[in-house]
């Protein structure tokens, strides 16, 4: 430190002698040249001035030698950071300006940016994610999907080709005994997952080797959420008993808050448990596996290894059966295409609203730099270079943008908190919300897109006021010059410019809110008003094998449960169903194609299928189109009868009328009437289009126990009647788990959250763009029309009319903004179709939003030359020249 | 006035000023003055050299180590700056020169292809 300074102050002191004596040789020099021509006979004082002539700048000449020793460039940036700040200060007013358009736009992107970064482009949580492999088998009807344990139990074994293989089981869980009972995705999974992923945990411990072994004890580990959601984030967890689908369990750890394991996010862990007999097993359920290969091996490799043990099973099996065929596929993140446009929309936007204020800032400092020309040419004048002056200019900006980063910083880490912490992530509909932080990454992209930013704001005003003929500077005077053609083309192409962006963030954003308003406004072919849902699950997703009678046991037991809930007041009517609209599980039957459908004889088809008893329809207000609903007749030992939807008659039956028609199942036998066909009605996404789907009666077919809801319409507001429901239900089976209470109004809330929140934002950041750029266009374009008052009262001395000046200025002023605004409306339809999939029914723009925002954009344009026009037609042109 | 005459004079090629000193300083030491002199006289007043502009080069010259400079008195009894060529600026200018006239008449004849082929 001491030593630096030291070093600074000799530098300093070697400079300043430096710069003596070349000054002294010069002024030698001077002398000598004056004394010569003295000699030759001039007059003394013309004798200097001719001395001085034929040296050229003498500033110029002396700090460019000072210049060629090196030290001289720090010492002028220094001076120039010293320069640029004494400016901006005695420019408040600008300054103020350029700063908070430059804050608010780096604080936006910013604040996205970190979304993105922790949602999307988070590095995995594994270690070398290119070696992990999911090995997968083809199956006709539902593609490439999991394997069975016996497959798995050979990769196992191919220690040359695979480091770790891993399997899993994931479903719906039941915890029950909990302090807050809930049911929750989860997966039963080998131990070696976590060495696989490198997890440490947060309490206790992950799944061991010797969990793995039948005879271990039961275990359950715990993510965050279902450690904060099911045990009220209890620290002295590990060890407590909990039960999981009605079998005790002991919790024996939670994992960190960041641990998030690969594919659909599971909450809690269960060893698997492979026994040989499941291995054995032929019809034992098949499993996930992903596979680590060993290092130096190849995917393809590992494919011919695939190939070669396909061939085998192919050769030892029957030849009816459907053929094998494995493959090693790249692991890849479960995608949630919904969320990923979003949040890369996002992004776009406020990238475009930094843009529209790095435009803004441009026109600042080009209007600044105009009316400082005089002040420029005097310092190039006096010895300053072209160089440095742009350099100053440049300095300037980046001072600009990096007060606007640091600014950006402190206000975008204050939003992320909020959100993290004060807001409800699933009200925004991105869960993963919570994982978004201000870290290195983020600050090292505010950093390079505020640079960006400074260059942009600062290139074109620092290259035209540079390059303008400065000895033009000097002859005339401030403002009121006419300032050059290319300088006012290049000013009115900045508000074409920001136009355009502006134009096409407000389309984009006015689409979301069609989308929502329709999203909101649709009935989705329910009637969702007090009407209450619940779970009340029996038995679990990894099913136990059981017998008929069993199956027909819980059927009795939860019609049994119906009927108490039916007694109670203020039930209007009551369903059962076997899975929940809405919820984020589908239930699918294998079905023969109808013979109806063209194409497609008698292949097999998935269709999402839902067992409800007869008031299903009318609890939740599906209306019938066609035939009728299940009959009290319909009962078990009656033939099976079925209801379909709409978009099932139009893709299987092409129009014609279901009604009557039969399916068939797998097999071929089991023939199903079809008795009615009802409206499209909610699904799993109300974004979506409905899915052809099947409604089997409840009395006849016990379907998914694990997934049983439960509807109820209600007299008065549904929540007041949970109580009541619940004490009925524990009073006639009080180990019954009643979970997942909610009004269907909320459901659907929870349903369109990405939507609703993704356009209120959107549309907030293109009001800012439009009133960030209209403030923009404005001050643009008054300045450029001002700047023309000379010019306009030459033009109305040569006779030129008041109208056609006033129509000269603000045509000029007009036609940037309508290119601009075209431009704009193509980049919108083009992006438009880009994020179709996030949009519902709203496919072309709404001409309110359009037309309001052109309206907006053209009368900002056009008042802005309007007004100093009219007063410089008004005004006697002999005047306006003479003022100049 | 002056304008007329100056404007037909070369405009100096970047670098050549460098040269130009170098090959002054040959013939001795000189102070800056007597440098820009030597020049004009020289080059027959051929070249528009601001007298301004020889001083970055002097500098330059100075930083490659090619000249030295030292405080002395002219013969006038003034103080000045002189200046020296050092070994090195002696090979500099050596090499500089043979590239300097391959160059030239490398253009030369280019320019003039027609002559040469009748010489």
């Amino acid at each position: 430190m001491g030593l630096g300074r030291e070093f600074a102050k000799l530098r300093r002191l070697l400079a300043l002698r430096r710069q003596d004596d070349i000054a002294q040789e010069i002024s030698i020099h001077l002398a000598m040249e004056e004394q010569e021509n003295i000699h030759a006979g001039m007059p003394e004082e013309e004798a200097r001035y001719a001395a001085l002539r034929k040296f050229g700048n003498v500033t110029a000449a002396s700090e460019r030698s000072q210049g060629m020793w090196g030290w001289n460039l720090m010492e002028q940036c220094s001076q120039d950071v010293r320069y640029a700040l004494t400016g901006l200060r005695r420019n408040p007013l600008f300054a103020f300006s350029a700063v908070a358009t430059l804050t608010l736009g780096i604080t936006a992107v910013t604040a996205v940016f970190s979304i993105v970064d922790a949602v999307l482009l988070r590095p995995s949580s594994f270690v070398n994610p290119e070696s992990v492999t999911h090995i997968e088998q083809w199956h006709n009807d539902q593609g490439w999907s999991s394997i069975p344990p016996s497959v798995y139990a050979w990769l196992r074994e191919r220690r040359d080709l695979f480091q770790e293989v891993i399997a899993q089981r994931r479903g719906m869980l039941t915890v029950t005994r909990a302090p807050v009972p809930d049911q929750m995705f989860g997966a039963m999974v080998t131990s070696n997952v976590f060495s696989l992923l490198a997890a440490k945990p947060l309490y206790g411990r992950t799944l061991e080797r010797s969990d793995d072994s039948a005879s271990a004890p039961p275990v359950l580990l715990l993510s965050y959420r279902a450690w904060q959601q099911l045990f009220a984030s209890d620290s002295r967890v590990v060890g407590k008993m909990a039960e999981v689908d009605g079998r005790a369990i002991t919790v024996i750890g939670v994992m960190p808050e960041n641990f998030l394991m690969p594919g659909k996010p599971a909450e809690l862990w269960l060893p698997l448990r492979l026994t040989a007999a499941d291995i054995a097993d032929e019809h034992a359920p098949w499993v996930e596996t992903l596979a680590r290969l060993k290092p130096g091996l190849t995917l393809k490799a590992a494919q011919g290894a695939l190939n070669a043990l396909a061939a085998t099973l192919n050769r030892e099996q029957q030849p009816k059966q459907e053929k094998v065929r494995l493959r090693a596929a790249v692991w890849q993140a479960e995608d949630r295409p919904t969320r990923n446009i979003i949040l890369w929309l996002a992004l776009g936007t406020v990238m475009g609203l930094l843009a529209i204020g790095c435009a803004n800032v441009s026109s600042l400092l080009l209007a600044r730099g105009l009316s400082r020309r005089r002040d420029y040419a005097i310092r190039i004048a006096t010895g300053a270079s072209h160089g440095r002056l742009m350099r100053q200019s440049f300095l300037e900006a980046l001072l600009l943008s990096f007060m606007g980063l640091v600014l950006g910083l402190v206000f975008s880490a204050g939003i992320v908190h909020f959100l993290r912490e004060s807001l409800n992530a699933a009200a925004l509909g991105i869960p993963d919300i919570t994982h978004a932080r201000i870290d290195f990454r983020v600050v090292v992209f505010s950093f390079v897109v505020s640079s960006l930013a400074a260059l942009l704001s600062a290139g074109l005003p620092a290259w035209i006021t540079a390059s303008l003929d400065l000895s033009a500077g000097l002859r005339e005077s401030g403002t009121q010059t006419a300032t050059g053609h290319r300088v006012r083309r290049l000013m009115f192409g900045l508000t074409g410019v920001q136009a355009g962006i502006c134009m096409a963030l407000l389309l984009i954003s006015g689409l979301l809110i069609t989308s929502l308003m329709r999203l909101k406004n649709d009935d989705h072919g329910i009637r969702a008003d007090r009407v209450l849902t619940m779970r009340l699950p029996f038995g679990s997703w990894f099913p136990a094998p059981r017998t008929p009678e069993e199956k027909l046991k819980q059927t009795r037991r939860y019609l049994n449960l119906l009927d108490r809930v039916r007694s109670v007041d203020g039930v209007v009517s009551a369903a059962l169903s076997s899975s929940l609209p809405l919820s984020n599980v589908n239930v699918w039957r294998h079905l023969r194609t109808p013979s109806e459908t063209a194409g497609a004889d008698s292949a097999l088809m998935l269709v999402r299928t839902m067992a409800v008893t007869k008031d299903y329809f009318r609890v939740m207000g599906i209306p019938l189109a066609a035939g009728q609903l299940f009959r009290p007749s319909d009962g078990p030992a009656q033939p099976k009868v079925v209801i379909i939807n709409q978009a099932f008659a139009d893709r299987y039956f092409h129009g014609a009328n279901p009604v009557g028609r039969f399916l068939r199942g797998e097999n071929g036998s089991d023939a199903e009437q079809i008795i009615g066909m009802t409206r499209n009605t909610a699904q799993l996404d109300l974004n979506k289009p409905a899915e052809p789907e099947l409604f089997i009666s409840f009395d006849q077919m016990l379907l998914t126990p694990f997934l049983t809801g439960l509807v109820v319409r209600t007299a008065s507001a549904p929540e007041s009647i949970a109580p009541a429901l619940r004490a009925v239900i524990s009073q006639e089976d009080p180990l019954q788990p009643v979970v997942k209470v909610r009004t269907l109004r909320s459901l659907i809330s929870e349903n369109i959250a990405l939507s609703r929140s993704s356009a209120w934002i959107l549309s907030m950041f293109a009001l800012v763009a439009l009133v960030l750029s209209s403030a923009g266009i404005y001050g643009v374009v008054s300045f450029a029309t001002l700047a023309r008052q000379r010019d306009f009262g030459i033009r109305l001395c040569l006779g030129a009319t008041r109208g056609g000046i006033f129509r000269i200025a603000t045509l000029q002023a007009l036609a940037p903004v309508c290119i601009g605004v075209s431009a704009g409306v193509g980049a919108a339809s083009f992006f438009s179709r880009a994020i179709s999939a996030v949009l519902y029914k709203a496919k072309t723009f709404d001409a309110v939003p359009a037309v309001g925002s052109l309206l907006v954009l053209l009368t900002v344009a056009f008042t802005a030359a309007a007004i100093p026009a009219l007063r410089s037609a008004r005004t006697d042109p002999a005047r306006t020249l003479r003022n100049n | 006035m002056s304008n007329g005459p100056r404007e037909k004079k070369l405009e100096l090629a970047y670098g050549s000023l460098d040269l130009l000193v170098l090959q002054t300083l040959v013939w001795g030491v000189k102070h800056g003055h007597g440098i820009a002199k030597s020049i004009e006289r020289t080059s027959d007043d051929a070249f528009r050299v601001d007298h301004g502009s020889l001083y970055p080069a002097l500098q330059r010259l100075l930083q490659e180590g090619w000249i030295n400079a030292e405080w002395g008195v002219t013969e006038n009894n003034q103080r000045a700056k002189y200046y020296q060529l050092t070994v090195r600026g002696r090979k500099k200018l050596a090499a500089e020169t043979s590239r300097w006239e391959r160059f030239a008449q490398a253009v030369t004849c280019v320019l003039r292809p027609a002559e040469e082929g009748e010489e």
